[in-house]
Formats: C-alpha cells, structure tokens, sequence
C-alpha cells in the first residue's frame, strides 16, 4: 500500500511539474503576452480585457498560483477564440479522442500480440519472416501515410468507407487502423521478443510433461510470463497514440483533443492550449498508475513483495 | 530381465542439429524398465542422460530429434506401442497419466506466475481426470498432504517463489503424481537441493513408487542417490550404456574402468580428507565419430585395441553387462 | 566490431541504403540543374517521365529536386536534436545514475514531467511559442527524445557503476569525475551509439508529422512531411505526388529501425530498448 502511495504522490509532483513547464513554456514569448496572443490586428480595449481576465498583468508566480488553483476546482480559464470554458471544450471534445484510442488500441493490441505470438512460435520461419517484415513496416510507416493510404484505397478506389468521421461507426473504422498501425507494429515486435525469452524456460517442459500440446504450453504458460513487459508498454503507448491522435483527427477531420490543441495553435489560444496539454499530461499520468496497477495485480512476485 | 517390462528402449539414438548437421548425442542405447522397479541411469553431465530421458515423452529442445530406435511401451493388456512413432498429440495424452517427470531446477520448472494448486490441478483438467473443479482442488490438497507439505489448504494458493526449494521439489513431485501415472522419470531431482533435504526427497520418490506401484528412472550424476534409491543401474557415458548391472551388484563388482572411477569419486567418511580420487580429463567437447572405444582417453587400463575398436556389450553374469576390451 | 558489422546482412544493406540516401541528397544541388524552388506554371502538375522524372507539383516545381531538398533538410533536422538528445540525455542520465540521491530524484522527476505529455502536444506548445521554424522543430525533437535517453542511460549506468573495479576506483581515491570518463564513458558508448540510431527514426517522423500539420517547417522552405502536407489536397487526382515523399521517410525510417536493430545485438546485446 505505501508503494502505491508513494506512486500517487510521484505522480501528483509530476503533474505539477508538467503544469510549471507549460506555464513557462508558453510565457517565455517576448513582448506583450495579450498583443501576441491576439495577434497584430485588435484595439487596446480587447487587449486590455485580456490582460485583465487572464491576470497577464500580475508577476508569473502569481499567476501561476491563480491557475493552479484555478485547476484545482476544475477551472482551467476561459477560452479566448471559442469564448468558453476551456474545460467544457476539452469534456465535449476527449470523447471522441476516448473512443478513437480505445478502437486503436484494441486494433493494435489484436493484431499485435496475435502476429507476435505466431512469429514466435514459428521463429526463423516463413510466417516469422513474414510477420517481422510487415511489423518493421508498421512501425516505419508515418500515421499521416497510413490515413492518406486508408483514404486513398477504401474511400477513392473501393468507396467502402467514408473518407472523414461522420459520426457513424463506419467512418471510425479507417482512423482507428491508421491510429493503430505503428503501435501494432511495436507490440508485435515486443511480444515476439518477449515470448521468445520464455520459449526456452523449463517450465515449458513441465507443461508439455503434463500434456500439454506445445502450442497449448506457449499459450497458457509462455504468454502470460511474457504479458508483463506489453502491459508496461501499453501504457507508454498511450502517450505515442495520443501523439498519433493529433494527425488521425486532423486528417479524418474528428473533433476531439487533438484537433482542439491544433487550433488552439492556430488561433493562439494560449489559455485552450495550456488546458488541453495539461488534462492529456493527467490523462496519462492516470494511464501509468492504471498499468502499474494492472501489472501489480498480475505479478505475484510484486504483490508479495510489498 | 524379467518378463514384466514395462518401457524398453531398443536402439535409441538421439541426435542435436548443428550447423546443418546431425551429431548424435545418445548412441544406439538398449534400456528397459521392470515394472515397479527404480531404474538408475548414471554418468557426467552433458553425456546424453537427460536427452534419453527428455525423448521419452517428447520434450527435447527443438535442435534435438530421436533419428532411430524405438520406445517400446508395453501395455497392461500386453500390446506395445512405440512412443517414438506416436503423434504429439498420442504422446501428451500419456503424459501426466502413464508417463511423468520431474525436473532437476524446481524454481524454473514451475510457472512463476501462477499458483502452485492451479499448476497441480491443471493435470486432472487437461486429462479430465476430474471434471469438477471442487472435487479437483480437494485431490490437490489431499496429493499436498501426501508429499508432506504442511497446512496444504493455506498453501494451495502459493506462489513457486515463495516456497523452499525442498518444497518446491515436494510441488513437482505432487504434480506428477496426480495423475498417478505408471512411469516416474526424474531427471537429477536432488541436485539443485541441500544436501540435508537430499534425503527427504529421496525418501519421498522410493514411498510414491511403493505406494503408487510405480517404476522410476532416476537420472543423476551422484552415485549416493543410486544406491538409496536404485534397483537397477545403467551406468552411461558419451551416449553409450558402459555397464549394467543390479545395484548391489556393481557397487561390490564394478568392472568397467569409468564405473570404478565414478564409485571412488564418492567421498568417504574414513578416508583421508586430503585426497579425492577423480577420473582425469573431462567429456570431450567435439563429438565427432570415433572408431574406438569412447572412454579411452581417460582410461587407466586401455590397450592398444580400445583406439582402433569398440568393445561389445559382454554379459558377466545373470543381470550385469559391461562394454570393455579389458574385462 | 567492424567485423561483425561486416558480417550482419541487415546492418551492412541498412548501413549501405542510409550512406546513399546521404550522399545523394547532399550532392544533389551540385549535380542536378533542376532547382527545388523554380517555378515553372506551364508544367503544373505534369506526371512523372521525361525530363522531370517524378513529375512537377502544384507550381510546376520538379518533384525529384525538392525530394532531394527535402531529404537534405529532414536528414538534418533529424541527425541534430537526435544528436543533441542523446547528449542531454547522457548527461543527464550518467548524473542521475551516478550520483545518486537528491540529483537522481530531481532528474528521475525532469524526465518524467517531460515524458508524460504527448510529444506532439509538447511540440506543439514549442511551436506555438517560438512559431514555425527550424529551430523550433530542432528544439521540439530534443525535448520530445531527451528523456527516454536519460532514463536508459542512467539505468545502464547504475550497472555499470556496480562493477567491482569502479568501486575499487572509488575506494582508492580516484576523483569521481575522472571515473566518469575513464570508466563510465567508454562501457557506455555502445548504447549511447544504439540510442542515437533507434532515435534517428522517431526525430525523422516527428519532424515530417509536424511540417504535415502545417506547424513545422514552412514553405518556402521543403521538407518530406511539408511535400505531404502540399500534396495531400491532390491526393485522389494525382497520388503520385504525394508517394515519392512518403516512400522516402518510410524507407529512411526503416534502415535507421534495422540498422538500430542490427546495432543493438552487435555492440549492446544485453540492454533492453
């Protein structure tokens, strides 16, 4: 228990961590922070009320104070461009970034693990040549070339899907894949490796001794050894899909986080931008404790060791 | 030998691929296996103990393969079959119920991730042996109890790493015992433990075969652990039976130069503690075929015709053969 | 060392295809007549063949001139921050691991805070304060992979630090930064070397996943990820625009992943990636 303790409270400092990086990060710009933020073409009057809501006028440790406690409460200031609360956008907009992970996600774990698995079981053969070569492929290819790919086949050439979201469940099919595709690739790399570690572990031996087919053996025995290292990966992953999401939802034209930080930079929305870094930096800093959870919950020989 | 055989090897030759090549590492070996006996086979490690036993039931390492011989089961009914032609899925449906085994490392050999009970219980399941999963764990708990692991409800739910490894040994032999099959293989199932918990396991082996009517091969480098447990002896060296014989038998008529090197290589309590008797040089590494007879360049008594010639298998009396020009 | 490398297919065609790429790229505007930047509006958008062999884009520009600019310029923006991260990183790392406590938690804690945002987001925030630049991408790519180095460094280094004879070191006096170089270094280079190669891939996708979003480098200036982002508008009438770019990255990224790959069980069999 205090190791997850102690977990929580490593995290609470990096989230704060992350929050005084922005905060610099995005007040180091030389000049009138309000004239840069609204660019050359505003009256003093905007500018002024700018400066006043944002607090713009006060020194940076005070300001940042205010926002942090602002976020505490939930507050994380109002958008300049869209004239909302910064959270309400990011709340109508994280659904859908949600929905496409979560799709991605399964696609690439699926297809991952299982071209993992068979490349492992059939080390140094056809089909692990084959599925080694398609892997490298998957984690080579750039997101943007996979979406442009996907659009080009099955929405220009088979006109099976349609080429942006439209709010169906078809048309979520092609940004999942494109989304999915690199990490496919890397967890299928990752769980050939790790599973061939275990292929010559005695306890495989035992298990066929028991009579247990060889696959059987790998399957019930060798894959939930080598399932440890993927779970940690998997939480990693969530930080490159989040990465990735930005170029899937702007292709596609999904509105979800991605594509709020891209116009939030556009716009130079400072206020929409800071928030929508910060709840994805919370979002997968909740991603590494729930993988450290999940991995304490399987391991037995974490689980005692507390 | 008598008639009540219950595995008899006839020939079996066991070879590793390397670079493209097959290089055999068991050479033509005969063995059989009385039913309710213990049947020792002994030699160096990498001399092709464990791949014998390992090709029994089918486990060797993917480099290795039986190339000729066969593995002959005789059946209660009287029929043979042999396990060497059989599929893999014919053979798994023996293993755990006609042939077992337990391994030289306890902690590697079991599944660290999984509790010990579900691991014992998984032979009743695959064999279907116990359909139901409440009655299944109560033959668990019952088959802890036998192999003396105390509060065995408690201990159904352990993890391998939290046990001894006396303990540990204690959980393989449980499992292979479950599915109480009729051939025990243990492949040096002492040599990873304390020397004082040696015996225990000893003991434990010699009570599961009485009490299972079961016969065992015991694989082990140790000369001590066969005369404690062994009625019979296969005495082996680079992939070749050198010497058979009864237990009391070779211990008081050992005949074969590399036996005798091996009975004095055994430290004795009276003898002077300064000098340990051992059999100079080592296995050689490249196992090219060799027109003599192997033990040769570590032999004391060799003559000119051990290089150029292998000796045959003579028959000294009833029970005890020895492959030696000079006997 | 040359001599495994030698003897590793892998290493020696992924090697070969990058030292070309390379040399092609960078020779090219002294070989070639065609320049990147003239425009020539009665070629728009003619297909490949003839004298124009991958065809002119949207401003009749020749498609294989600015694919050569353009991998000259991602190589580079790739190779610097990709170098500058592992020296960050090792630096960092070898800090961490070496000294231990009160420095080791403050840089474990830096690493961290900078891992757990997404890098595009991270980039993002770089670019919307510094604008679209060479730089800001440089300086983007550095804080998007200094990170991950810092934390395989410092963990290589802790083993390392646990050999016996750097603890002889220590006890006889020898000053500690004097281990560091003498000891440390040298044990630690094949990984840094491995980590520069495995990260090479990601700066060149980062860097052509930025200028595809229109916020990394801007035109005039060319770029693979820039040529993307123009052509994609044309990407159903003339797909061939948009392929010669795409095909580049993917087949750069793929000789840096083998040659990574190839690296890795030469020099640094033991580490794990």
């Amino acid at each position: 228990m205090t190791a997850l303790f102690k977990r929580c409270l490593g995290m609470v400092l990096v989230l704060l961590g992350v929050m005084v990086l922005i905060f610099i990060a995005l007040r180091i710009i030389p000049g009138d922070p309000a004239a840069v933020l609204l660019n050359e073409h505003v009256n003093e009057a905007t500018i002024a009320r700018l400066t006043a809501t944002m607090n713009l006028d006060r020194p940076l440790p005070e300001q940042f104070l205010s926002y942090l406690g602002g976020a505490l409460k939930g507050d994380l200031g109002q958008s300049y461009y869209m004239r909302q609360s910064v959270l309400s956008l990011i709340l109508t907009a994280f659904p859908y970034t949600l929905k496409l992970t979560i799709l991605a996600a399964a696609f690439a774990w699926l297809i991952g693990i299982a071209t993992g698995v068979i490349s492992a079981m059939h080390h140094d053969h056809l089909p692990d040549y084959l599925f080694r070569g398609l892997s490298m492929f998957g984690v080579s290819v750039p997101v943007f070339m996979v979406a442009l790919l996907l659009q080009y086949i099955f929405y220009f050439r088979l006109s099976l899907l349609p080429l942006v979201y439209d709010g169906s469940a078809l048309s979520m099919i092609l940004p999942a894949i494109a989304l999915g595709w690199n990490s496919a690739g890397s967890v299928a790399r990752l769980t050939r490796s790790s599973l061939m570690e275990q292929l010559d572990q005695p306890y495989l031996d035992t298990a066929r001794a028991k009579g247990l087919l060889s696959s059987q053996a790998v399957l019930i025995h060798g894959l939930r050894n080598a399932m440890l290292p993927i779970i940690t990966m998997m939480a990693l992953q969530l930080s490159g899909m989040l990465s990735g999401a930005v170029i899937t939802e702007s292709v596609f034209g999904i509105s979800g986080l991605g594509r709020l930080a891209l116009l939030a930079v556009q716009t130079r929305d400072m206020p929409l931008l800071q928030g929508t870094v910060l709840f994805t930096a919370f979002v997968i800093t909740l991603g590494n404790i729930i993988a450290d959870l999940i991995s304490f919950c399987l391991d037995p020989r974490v689980r005692t060791k507390k | 030998m008598n008639e009540d055989i219950l595995l008899e090897l006839n020939n079996l030759t066991v070879s590793l691929r390397q670079d493209k090549e097959m290089i055999p590492v068991v050479s033509g070996i005969n063995m059989s296996i009385s039913r309710r006996k213990i049947v020792g086979l002994v030699g160096e490690s990498g001399c092709g103990k464990s791949m014998t036993a390992k090709s029994i039931n089918h486990i060797l390492p993917s480099i290795a393969r039986v190339t000729d011989g066969r593995i002959l089961w005789h059946e209660d009914n009287g029929s043979v079959t042999d396990l060497a032609a059989l599929s893999e899925k014919d053979i798994r449906r023996r293993c755990g119920t006609d042939i077992a085994m337990v391994f030289q490392e306890p902690m590697s050999s079991l599944n660290p991730m999984m509790c010990i009970g579900n691991q014992i219980k998984e032979v009743l399941m695959i064999h279907k042996l116990e359909r139901d999963p409440v009655k299944a764990r109560q033959k668990v708990i019952q088959m802890l109890a036998d192999v003396g692991i105390p509060e065995p409800e408690l201990r159904y739910r352990s993890f391998p790493h939290e046990l001894s490894g006396g303990m540990r040994q204690r959980i393989m032999i449980a499992m292979a015992m479950i599915g109480s099959p009729k051939l025990l293989i243990a492949d040096e199932p002492t040599t990873a433990l304390d020397v004082s918990i040696e015996s225990q396991i000893l003991r434990l082996i010699r009570k599961m075969c009485d009490t299972y009517s079961m016969s065992a091969l015991i694989i082990t480098h140790n000369m001590g652990v066969v005369s404690a447990l062994c009625d019979y002896v296969y005495v082996m060296y680079l992939g070749t039976i050198m010497e058979q014989a009864p237990v009391g038998e070779l211990f008081k008529n050992p005949l074969h130069p590399y036996t005798k090197g091996l009975l004095s290589s055994i430290p004795k309590i009276e003898g002077n503690p300064e000098f340990l008797s051992t059999i100079p040089g080592t296995i050689p590494m490249k196992r090219t075929t060799f027109k003599g007879c192997e033990f040769c360049l570590r032999c004391s008594d060799d003559i000119k015709k051990c290089f150029f010639e292998k000796a045959g298998l003579k028959k000294v009396n009833a029970d005890h053969y020895v492959r030696c020009h000079v006997v | 060392m040359i001599k495994a490398f030698f003897q590793n297919k892998v290493a020696v065609i992924s090697g070969a295809v990058i030292a070309i790429i390379f040399f092609v790229a960078f020779i090219a505007p002294f070989a070639m007549s065609a320049d990147p930047m003239r425009q020539d509006l009665t070629l728009r958008l003619c297909p490949p063949g003839g004298v124009h062999i991958l065809g002119c884009d949207e401003l009749g520009r020749d498609v294989l001139a600015r694919l050569l600019a353009g991998t000259r310029n991602s190589l580079l923006i790739a190779t610097l921050p990709t170098a500058l991260a592992v020296v960050i990183g090792a630096v960092l790392g070898i800090l961490g691991g070496f000294y231990g406590k009160t420095i080791d938690l403050f840089i474990t804690w830096f690493t961290d805070v900078t891992l757990s945002f997404p890098g595009m987001l991270l980039a993002m925030v770089i670019m919307y304060t510094f604008g679209g630049s060479f730089l800001s991408v440089l300086i983007a790519i550095v804080f998007m992979e200094f990170g991950s180095i810092a934390r395989i460094v410092r963990s290589v280094t802790v083993s390392i630090k646990e050999n016996e004879y750097i603890q002889a070191a220590e006890a006889m006096g020898v000053s500690k930064f004097f281990i560091i170089v003498k000891h440390i270094l040298p044990n630690l280079a094949p990984t840094l070397i491995v980590l520069f190669t495995l990260n090479m891939p990601n700066s060149i996708l980062s860097e052509s996943s930025l200028s595809f979003l229109g916020i990394g480098i801007q035109p005039p200036d060319v770029s693979l990820g820039l040529m993307v982002n123009q052509s994609k508008t044309l990407l159903f009438q003339m797909p061939w625009l948009a392929l010669s770019p795409s095909v580049m990255i993917m087949v750069l990224v793929m000789a840096f992943n083998y040659l990574g790959d190839a690296l890795r069980d030469i020099l640094d069999p033991k580490t794990k990636y």
